[in-house]
């Protein structure tokens, strides 16, 4: 049951309606969320909902069993949820990967050994909630929240349906103390939530998939059919894409979870206008970033007292593990990898900036020169993001500099592509007035009329759909 | 587009309780966001109650109690579109066989069975031309169906190559091949030039020593490792410059393509039969018109050319390629089965006008027969080609099914075989489950097949072949 579809609409109707009725009876108002959750990812694979309420169960019982034990006892507990959280992610998403990668390597060195075909389909939204249980395994253990005051607590947190698929990846504090509080919601957060909604089904429908759908999907499988400036455009419209599903995704997510009563922590914030690669992380799916950076980054590096070669390996390992979360691919890796050396690189010319004492530009032409170089740099990570393969993220490569295909033909970028790549763009530096303005206008309308406006939003994304109920690219992590 | 969370403040819930000091849920039920809401769905809910409002209906019950009004056009359109075509094509009605070659005459591949039956049983060849569209351009289908006849018939070399690359993405599998950019390319197309595209539908011109194009044996894969003759292809014309060969880097010949008159000329360059490189390169003293290189070995096997065209539809062969032409290439080729495989291109045209079409499907058999009296024929029909529609679903193009109804009767009435790709590959909607698939087995244009989905492809091709093959034999048998 994807976000776009009108049975989701239907679902988060049924939710909204026994969520509320049950709001005054707390007990029941969490059973019934965390039933409506496991319902809702039960719909994506019955298996996943076993796994995810195994892990759960273990990360529960671990988590309880620290509060009042012995340093030493916490540990091992840690050591046990890490060991399950970890190893299930790798059972079900890396072992293939991991077995074929070995059996390329030894066949280098010219051994042979018959590995078994290993081939398992993780579930869906394995990644986000290993890692947002993990958080919170290590958040107890290092004092930083409190354990689930009981396990219902924590499988409503753990399987809250608006995240489960592909987050934003939430830390204990920001949901569990609120699930058994009392919640509100008045017409201004209703209405909000309702805008915000309908503002991710337009950049997921009418942006996401149209792109998708009219010009890089055709590119990226056939790169050799079109010219170098048709490459560059569907380069330049998966940016737009990957941008507009993810954080139409996450729009719809918060959303729906404001009309719970519940505010989640932002995920996007303009990230192509990033001065920078660092500035750029801080602004890109801000809750794994975030994540890798306190679980992953400070124990490799650190949290205070730094050497290079922790700093510049720290960032590079971190963001090699970064990419592979996305998936068991060389792709993903080498998307990680770029990330990690351009990231490194950004913080190596910090450092020389500093030592020789280099004023940073603060221009608008210096801003504006940062902004084109990290956007170009992200496109380029973009295409091993979005090619099947290594082989075909060089051939899109090949072709993009192919001078034989140096021609100024774009016949395959039709006005409405262009304009709606465009918008995506534009769309970054839109005056935040412009966006409050439109919020607020649509919060003021009587009901009947933000209904019919909801609805011809509805009827008019139906009919400029580009394609059938397309997944949200970051549900397949 | 970011700017949502400026609304979104962590405190606010419970800032707003203390304001309300509201414990129960009540007064949201009754709240503006609850009416909001059943108003919405009251509104989505009215296109299933009122008829005239069917083509508003979005609610996930538009799958599960009806149509949409376009999907209900569209199928009348459909409909409409079978009706005409049972009035027209009631001469000859022919029962579809899904998966399998349909021989209404039982006679259609006799020719090519025999040879098949010849190579397996002694040393001859077997040879094929499978003209084709832009599915074919990159050998994906092809390439699987060679492999597949060469690895059991045997490897009788890789066949025709053309001279160098009209598009970018032409490739074949299983050979070298090698062109410089220097050559001038006139692919086959509407009303261009003298009309003389060789065997493969194009030609290539240059006249600096700077063209060259060099053809070999594969360096791995199961099939094309051997040759022993580079059989060119090229124009002899007045005033045709010379065009000078290696074989693997040794000198070898100098060829004249200089004539009195304009005509098909050949040259052959005999090797060892083994792993080889040829390179051929214009002289500089004059315009060298090529078409392409047949790789050949002296062993038993099958040749299979794959001849795709970009954009191609029958009426090129029907009327934009010299027929006198035409029939030297083929009589010199000396195919055992000519395959035709258009309609990706027609479908598009909603409107095709199909008299006009059956006509040429007409002409290309009397041409090929004209030339080759003995020659097997047959129609492979289009794949299944998508385009959106409603909702943005992906659905065969309506024009698909028509032209494979044609494709069967004329093949029927012509004593041609057919084969019936858009059912075997599954039929109506093939072309998105095979775009959802993993891995993906069709392009982002609902057009091309990926390499896996080509290779599904050959494989139907090969398998259908083999198994009225297999037929053939047991009749022999008997």
């Amino acid at each position: 049951m994807y976000f776009t579809t009108g049975t989701y609409f239907v679902f988060l109707m049924a939710v909204f309606f026994g969520y509320w009725a049950l709001a005054g009876r707390p007990r029941w108002r969490l059973a019934f969320l965390a039933a409506a959750s496991c319902f809702f990812y039960s719909l994506m694979g019955v298996r996943g909902l076993l796994l995810l309420v195994a892990v759960s169960l273990v990360d529960f019982t671990t988590t309880t069993l620290m509060a009042g034990a012995e340093a030493h006892r916490r540990r091992k507990l840690l050591f046990i949820s890490l060991a399950v959280d970890i190893g299930t992610l790798c059972a079900f998403k890396y072992a293939g990967f991991f077995i074929e990668t070995s059996a390329g390597a030894l066949s280098i060195l010219g051994v042979t050994l018959p590995f078994p075909a290993f081939e398992i389909v993780a579930p869906a939204g394995i990644s986000f909630f290993i890692f947002q249980s993990t958080a919170y395994v290590i958040d107890v253990y290092r004092k930083d929240t409190e354990p689930a005051g009981s396990y219902l607590d924590y499988l409503a947190f753990l399987s809250f349906f608006p995240t489960i698929v592909a987050g934003p990846i939430l830390r204990a504090r920001q949901l569990l103390p609120h699930l058994r509080r009392a919640v509100a919601l008045d017409a201004s957060s209703g209405g909000a939530a309702l805008f915000l909604i309908a503002i991710g089904l337009i950049k997921k429908i009418a942006i996401a998939d149209y792109l998708s759908a009219n010009l890089v999907d055709r590119v990226f499988d056939f790169p050799e059919r079109f010219s170098s400036l048709e490459v560059l455009a569907a380069i330049y419209g998966y940016a737009v894409q990957i941008y507009a599903d993810f954080s139409g995704y996450s729009d719809i997510a918060i959303g729906s979870a404001m009309l719970l009563g519940f505010t989640l922590p932002v995920n996007f914030n303009a990230p192509y206008r990033s001065r920078d690669l660092p500035e750029f992380w801080r602004r890109w799916h801000i809750s794994l970033s975030t994540w890798l950076r306190d679980y992953l980054f400070f124990t490799i590096a650190g949290s205070r007292r730094r050497n290079w070669v922790s700093l510049y390996c720290g960032v590079i390992v971190t963001m090699l593990i970064g990419g592979l979360w996305h998936g068991a691919s060389s792709t993903f890796v080498m998307w990680g990898l770029l990330h990690g050396v351009g990231l490194a690189g950004v913080r190596v010319l910090d450092g020389l900036r500093r030592r020789h004492g280099w004023a940073r530009g603060s221009s608008p032409w210096s801003n504006a020169l940062g902004v084109v170089i990290t956007f170009h740099f992200v496109c380029f990570t973009w295409i091993f993001f979005r090619a099947d393969t290594i082989d075909r993220a060089a051939a899109v490569i090949r072709r993009l500099f192919s001078l034989t295909s140096l021609t100024a033909d774009l016949s395959n970028l039709t006005p409405p592509v262009a304009l709606v790549m465009a918008l995506g763009f534009v769309a970054h530096w839109f005056p935040d007035r412009l966006y409050d303005g439109a919020a607020n206008g649509f919060i003021k309308l009587p009901s009947l009329a933000q209904a019919c406006v909801l609805f011809a939003l509805a009827v008019g994304l139906y009919f400029v759909a580009s394609s059938d109920i397309a997944p949200f690219i970051y549900s397949r992590f | 587009m970011n700017r949502i969370v400026e609304i979104s403040d962590p405190a606010r819930p419970t800032r707003m309780l203390a304001e309300r000091n509201q414990s129960d849920g009540s007064y949201v039920l009754l709240g503006k966001t609850a009416r909001t809401l059943v108003s919405f769905l009251l509104l989505a809910i009215l296109p299933y109650l009122v008829p005239g409002l069917g083509r508003y209906r979005i609610l996930p019950a538009s799958t599960m109690l009806g149509t949409s009004a376009k999907e209900s056009a569209r199928e009348s359109a459909s409909q409409a579109g079978k009706a005409e075509l049972g009035s027209r094509a009631g001469q000859t009605e022919v029962e579809p066989t899904p998966g399998g070659v349909e021989d209404l005459s039982g006679q259609a591949l006799e020719h090519f069975f025999r040879a098949l039956h010849e190579t397996e049983t002694t040393e001859a060849q077997t040879r094929v031309c499978h003209y084709g569209d832009s599915p074919i351009t990159n050998d994906g289908i092809t390439s699987t169906v060679r492999r597949k006849l060469q690895l059991r018939f045997g490897d009788a070399g890789h066949g025709f190559v053309l001279a160098a690359r009209p598009w970018a993405w032409y490739q074949h599998a299983g050979v070298y091949h090698e062109a410089a950019s220097s050559w001038n390319s006139d692919p086959m197309f509407i009303s261009k030039g003298d009309h003389l595209f060789g065997l493969g539908g194009a030609s290539f011109t240059a006249d600096s020593t700077s063209a060259s194009a060099s053809f070999g044996t594969a360096e791995d894969g199961e099939v094309g490792r051997l040759v022993s003759t580079f059989d060119i292809y090229f124009l002899a014309q007045p005033g045709g410059g010379d065009f000078e060969i290696d074989i693997d880097g040794v000198p070898q010949a100098r060829v004249s393509t200089s004539s009195e008159s304009v005509k098909s000329s050949f040259h052959e360059v005999r090797v060892p039969e083994g792993p080889h490189r040829m390179t051929l390169k214009p002289a500089g003293n004059g315009e060298v018109r090529v078409f392409g290189v047949a790789l050949e070995t002296s062993g038993r096997g099958v040749q299979y050319d794959s001849l795709g065209v970009n954009g191609a539809f029958i009426g090129l062969l029907a009327h934009y390629i010299d027929e006198q032409h035409w029939a030297e290439q083929l009589r010199h080729r000396r195919p055992d089965l000519v395959i035709i495989g258009y309609g990706a291109n027609e479908s598009q045209f909603e409107r095709l006008p199909m008299d006009q079409y059956e006509k040429d499907t007409r002409e290309v058999i009397r041409r090929i027969r004209s030339a080759l009296p003995d020659v097997s024929i047959l129609f492979v029909g289009p794949m299944d080609r998508g385009e959106r529609g409603a909702g943005g679903k992906v659905l065969t193009r309506p024009m698909i099914k028509k032209l494979i109804a044609y494709q069967r009767r004329l093949a029927a009435e012509s004593g041609c075989a057919f084969f019936d790709t858009f059912t075997a590959m599954g039929g109506e909607g093939t072309v998105a489950k095979w775009r959802e698939a993993r891995p993906r087995l069709m392009g982002g244009d609902f057009t091309h097949p990926t390499a896996q989905g080509a290779e599904i492809v050959g494989t139907l091709i090969y398998d259908a072949m083999m198994r009225a093959y297999e037929q053939y034999k047991e009749r022999r048998q008997h």
